[in-house]
């Protein structure tokens, strides 16, 4: 009976390692198609930068088109492979800070706000969607895995050439 | 006659045959268990190793990708017949401009038409501008004749076309899937060419009165003749018949894939003579489906180039689909995509 019960601890034992390494390699899985995901939305928020319009009543308007609400992609979309946190339908936010009053506090990161995002030497103006020159953008990708719920977030600074 | 009691026996007995029988059954039952369990768990494990290692594979892959690319520029390996070439033509068949064009490849010329045809070529000529030693009618198409003008371009490129609304008929080669929404697009999409700042002199310095000195490595050193190319090279052949499995997940066990890798090619676009290089970039473990490449790989009906280059924004998409083996005795097939800023744009 002692045999048994040795042999049989060590079965459960197996199979919880088993069980732990399975779930492990899932997260680390998962963690790496969210790296990819963010370093993709990231380098796409570049590229609509650099092609709307240069000029700066169209600028951040352009990128809000694609990257605010009712865009393609959006402000809120999934991501092949990743699944949401509960109660979420989308696993990717970006939000784009037009507001130079914004604070670090209120955004939740370290973004450097308040700042001057259209060059007049104050960070006053609350709206600068038709005067932007730099447009934070903060990218979040919230996702539910092995490992629980997990989130990644990076703030990048698009820039109007 | 007093009788000793049976608990008495057993004791003073030590065990029975019978418990004995049952406590080995017992025992034996669960050592075999726990072989089959150390079997399975050794055998997941590796398979889990080989996952992990070929997902770390094509993130290498992402990263050599980034390196050569990340201060690059992308070129455009489109141009027309400068001549008409008759349906038996090998020699050669003349462009109007070949720069882009790597030292050997496929080209299609007249695509989206009647007349579409891909012709391998094993030579360049960029000193009269002419693509050489031309095989025709490859990856399932037919020689056929092309006036002047035809449209031709290298099979690697592909670029979402202006028209994204409601294109016509042939002025596309495919639409595939993207976080933009889908797009319309020409070409396959197996490859991007492109040169990158360059130092052929090592004065420490890209720049050259004022201008990025651009062009490639070619042979281990730097060339401001150099040009360069990432494209998909095919080493082997899978079918789904011979695996079993529905690779591009279509509902039949009819297709062919090539298995390959990326390399990344680089020559002097003056004088090929002068220097070609190649390098392996990943062990091949990429498919695409035989005579049909940047076609659907995931059976969502759009289609998946490889690479999808869009000059204006400086916009390059890699989608790459990964044969990983078989994991839990099911084949896997794994779709890994990015997207790279190429912050030097598209070549002039």
């Amino acid at each position: 009976m002692v045999t048994a019960s040795v042999l049989l601890v060590g079965l459960l034992a197996m199979t919880s390692t088993s069980v732990v390494v399975n779930s492990l390699r899932r997260s680390a899985s998962d963690q790496q198609v969210a790296q990819s995901a963010m370093q993709a939305i990231v380098e796409d928020l570049h590229a609509a930068a650099r092609a709307a319009d240069n000029s700066a009543s169209n600028w951040a308007a352009d990128i809000i088109a694609v990257y605010g609400p009712g865009g393609i992609p959006g402000d809120a979309f999934p991501i092949q492979g990743l699944d949401p946190w509960a109660g979420q339908t989308d696993v990717v936010t970006v939000q784009l800070v037009t507001d130079e009053t914004s604070t670090d506090g209120a955004l939740g990161v370290a973004a450097g706000m308040p700042r001057d995002l259209n060059g007049d030497g104050n960070a006053t103006s609350t709206n600068t969607v038709g005067t932007a020159a730099l447009l934070p953008a903060i990218v979040r990708v919230q996702w539910r895995g092995a490992a629980g719920q997990q989130q990644i977030t990076q703030v990048v600074y698009l820039l109007r050439y | 006659m007093r009788s000793t009691p049976r608990s008495a026996q057993t004791l003073s007995a030590g065990f029975t045959l019978v418990e004995m029988m049952i406590a080995l059954t017992i025992v034996s039952i669960i050592m075999l268990a726990t072989m089959a369990s150390l079997q399975r768990e050794a055998t997941s494990i590796g398979e889990l190793q080989r996952l992990s290692y070929s997902e770390r594979l094509i993130q290498d892959l992402f990263t050599k990708i980034e390196q050569r690319l990340d201060f690059g520029q992308g070129m455009d390996p489109t141009t027309m017949l400068a001549t008409g070439l008759s349906a038996a033509g090998t020699g050669g068949m003349v462009v109007q401009e070949s720069l882009g064009f790597p030292f050997e490849g496929t080209v299609i010329v007249e695509p989206g038409t009647v007349s579409e045809e891909r012709i391998e070529f094993n030579g360049l000529a960029p000193s009269v501008s002419e693509l050489t030693a031309l095989t025709r009618g490859v990856d399932g198409t037919s020689s056929t004749s092309h006036p002047s003008n035809s449209l031709v371009l290298w099979e690697g490129i592909s670029y979402p076309i202006e028209e994204q609304l409601a294109p016509a008929a042939g002025t596309f080669d495919g639409t595939t899937d993207d976080i933009r929404g889908p797009v319309f697009f020409r070409g396959d999409g197996v490859g991007f060419a492109y040169r990158r700042p360059v130092d052929p002199a090592g004065t420490g310095t890209f720049i050259d009165s004022g201008d990025i000195r651009w062009g490639a490595t070619v042979g281990g050193a730097d060339s401001v003749d150099g040009c360069a190319c990432l494209v998909f090279s095919p080493i082997a052949v899978v079918t789904e018949a011979q695996r079993n499995f529905d690779i591009n997940a279509d509902g039949d066990l009819d297709d062919t894939f090539d298995l390959g890798g990326i390399s990344d090619l680089a020559w002097n676009a003056f004088d090929p003579a002068l220097g070609t290089s190649s390098l392996e970039l990943v062990s091949p473990i990429l498919l695409q489906e035989q005579d049909n490449y940047g076609g659907d790989m995931d059976g969502d009906g759009l289609d998946d180039p490889m690479f999808l280059w869009t000059p204006d924004s400086g916009r390059l998409r890699i989608r790459l689909f990964a044969l990983l083996g078989d994991i839990n005795s099911r084949e896997v097939v794994k779709r890994f995509e990015t997207v790279l800023y190429l912050r030097n744009g598209a070549a002039d």
